[in-house]
């Protein structure tokens, strides 16, 4: 019992300092590049051939929205493309964009059914012309004016930008953490944006140059998230990774907690297979900020992690009963110095939320979120991440394939 | 358009500059848990002053010699002395154990206040006409695991046969504080060499037990 407290003490103390070490780091890059962060919008004039591919697999509900939202774009149509890849979908996705093929929209069916978005996105590449090539997942759309802010960032040396991905109209609590949660990653993504180290370029609208996207040879049909690999991969090329933040794409998010967990799991799965795939990232004197904030910082997460999920097994499997013997009132006197870090570390997140906050409600859309949404997203939602960890761990364990998954 | 490949730098000053901040956050939250922690131990100390007081006017009603009067003061100061005296205990246990916070100078002055306490009982079992049953339960800091444990299954006990109605009076000292004269003094009295150990007085036998025992088990005691 003494041995297991000390190594959750010695845990915890060093989780906190991680934790609030990463939250310090983020907030200095940001007090450095704050312009940077808050007003860069790109400077090239730049007006290239853009070949929109949108992979399809049983979204009848959303595809024609989505191909609808392409067609809209303000951009010239003669330098625009657009191609509908179905991944043989069992519902009628396929016969609803084949509707939009009077607009100029090529649809492709695969030869067989690949099981995954990344496989459905390279056949589409193979029928595209475009100097640049932009993936949009059927269940998001965007708006007209979203190609013509992502191209100005497309300076020297960049290879794909990403778009400002934002949750369409959440309505139950699933949704309106997620709203909150894409909220402060999009700001996130700009303060990593400030020292080059963007390591996802999200499903929804991604845009990257041919020559970047060829380079690597396009999507890991193995990784189940092939959008983090391919940040991670066009970088480890040379090619840098630039984010908008007003460059709007809606997508829908998954509406209950069944849904969020296996699209988290999927997430963190996907990403433990890039990171062991990229580890040489790891040398921090070629790869620089991207390198460390990409792979190392991340395994570091994980002391955390393992702390949240040993911690309540260790409290089980050794549990005291101080809470009975002195009341609950009585826990008041487990105050100690731990206490303390936390009460100054939790008012510091909130003031730098707050703060945050301020800025991202400028661009974000105006949803109404109940009060009480807030404080779990705060102290709870963020923690249930750890959690995740338990699913992966089970279905890496039990080797179990994922199927065709965007959101 | 053209592409060039940039070479990539690492930003050691935004490392170091946060690695100084994190530590001056650490330092910041170290200081105000230790003065919280500080507060809640001195807020104790009061409590001892409390409960030294509320036994003061007892005492002194026995040195009178009015017995009735004794008898009658102490009867109705008996359950909240009780419950101040024990639930002291706890949080003094506690804060040894499971915080590694100790101030022998506290302990001290808790055990002696606890010899009274008993010997005040003693005086009333003898004056009074009142009989309830006494459990001594000696306990080791910091090195006990099975300690923890007993005080648990004793609480319980406590609370068990408070609901019934029946006051167990319930003493608790640490055998390792080896320089209190009051803990020396129990700890030879009923021979105690092993930890934890619990000591059951009732109207007609006492039971001296060494290592753990569930709840049952020491209720089968008091009978």
């Amino acid at each position: 019992m003494l041995m297991a407290e000390a190594i959750l003490n010695i845990l915890t103390y060093i989780s906190a300092f991680i934790l609030t070490y990463f939250s310090v780091f983020l907030i200095f890059i940001y007090l450095e590049r704050r312009n940077y962060v808050e007003n860069y919008k790109g400077k090239t004039k730049w007006e290239p051939t853009v070949s929109v591919i949108i992979p399809v697999y049983n979204e009848e509900k959303e595809v024609g929205r989505c191909i609808e939202s392409v067609l809209n774009l303000d951009y010239p149509k003669d330098k625009l493309e657009i191609i509908v890849v179905d991944d043989c979908s069992t519902d009628n996705s396929y016969q609803i964009a084949k509707q939009y093929e009077k607009y100029g929209v090529k649809v492709l069916k695969t030869p067989k059914n690949g099981g995954c978005a990344a496989k459905t996105k390279n056949y589409g590449v193979r029928f595209a012309n475009g100097e640049v090539l932009a993936f949009l997942d059927s269940d998001s759309f965007v708006e007209k004016d979203t190609l013509k802010k992502m191209l100005p960032y497309f300076e020297e040396g960049v290879g794909a930008v990403t778009p400002a991905v934002r949750i369409w109209n959440p309505k139950t609590v699933m949704e309106q953490l997620q709203y909150i949660e894409y909220e402060v990653i999009l700001f996130l993504r700009r303060v990593l944006m400030a020292v080059e180290a963007v390591y996802v370029t999200p499903g929804p609208f991604s845009i990257f140059t041919r020559k970047a996207f060829e380079e690597v040879g396009g999507y890991d049909n193995k990784s189940l998230t092939e959008d983090h690999e391919i940040a991670l991969h066009i970088q480890a090329k040379g090619y840098l990774v630039r984010s908008t933040f007003d460059a709007n794409v809606h997508t829908v998010p998954p509406k209950t907690i069944t849904g969020w967990i296996k699209q988290r799991t999927r997430w963190l799965r996907g990403g433990l297979y890039n990171r062991i795939k990229h580890f040489y990232l790891l040398n921090i004197l070629k790869y620089g900020d991207f390198g460390l904030l990409a792979i190392a910082l991340d395994m570091i997460l994980f002391i955390p992690i393992f702390l949240m999920i040993i911690g309540p097994i260790l409290n089980i499997l050794f549990y005291d009963h101080w809470v009975e013997r002195l009341g609950v009132l009585g826990m008041l006197y487990s105050i100690d110095a731990l206490w303390g870090v936390g009460i100054v570390v939790t008012v510091l997140s909130i003031l730098w939320f707050i703060h945050i906050w301020k800025f991202i409600s400028k661009y974000s859309p105006k949803y109404k979120i109940k009060w009480w949404v807030w404080p779990i997203h705060l102290f709870i939602y963020s923690t249930m991440w750890g959690y995740i960890w338990l699913f992966v761990i089970w279905k890496e364990v039990t080797r179990q394939k994922m199927a065709w998954e965007t959101r | 358009m053209e592409e060039k490949k940039i070479k990539r730098k690492i930003s050691w000053h935004l490392y170091f500059g946060a690695f100084v901040i994190t530590a001056l956050i650490f330092g910041a939250g170290f200081y105000i848990g230790s003065m919280m922690q500080k507060q809640v131990y001195n807020t104790m100390g009061e409590e001892v002053k409390t409960i030294e007081n509320k036994m003061k006017d007892v005492e002194l009603l026995l040195i009178s010699e009015d017995t009735n009067y004794f008898c009658e003061i102490y009867q109705n100061k008996l359950p909240s002395l009780d419950e101040d005296t024990y639930n002291l205990g706890q949080k003094l246990e506690y804060m040894e154990s499971e915080k590694g916070v100790s101030d022998p100078k506290m302990k001290k002055e808790y055990f002696e206040l606890q010899l009274r306490d008993y010997i005040l009982m003693m005086k009333a079992r003898e004056k009074c006409n009142i009989d309830f049953p006494i459990l001594i339960y000696f306990y080791h800091n910091p090195d006990c695991e099975e300690c923890v444990n007993q005080g648990y299954e004793i609480t319980k006990l406590r609370k068990e046969m408070n609901d019934k109605n029946i006051l167990l009076r319930v003493y608790a000292f640490d055998g390792a504080m080896n320089d209190s004269i009051v803990v020396k003094m129990f700890i030879k009295e009923y021979n105690i060499t092993k930890f934890p150990s619990t000591i059951i007085i009732t109207t007609n036998k006492t039971t001296i037990t060494e290592g753990f025992h569930d709840k049952e088990y020491l209720k089968t005691l008091l009978k």
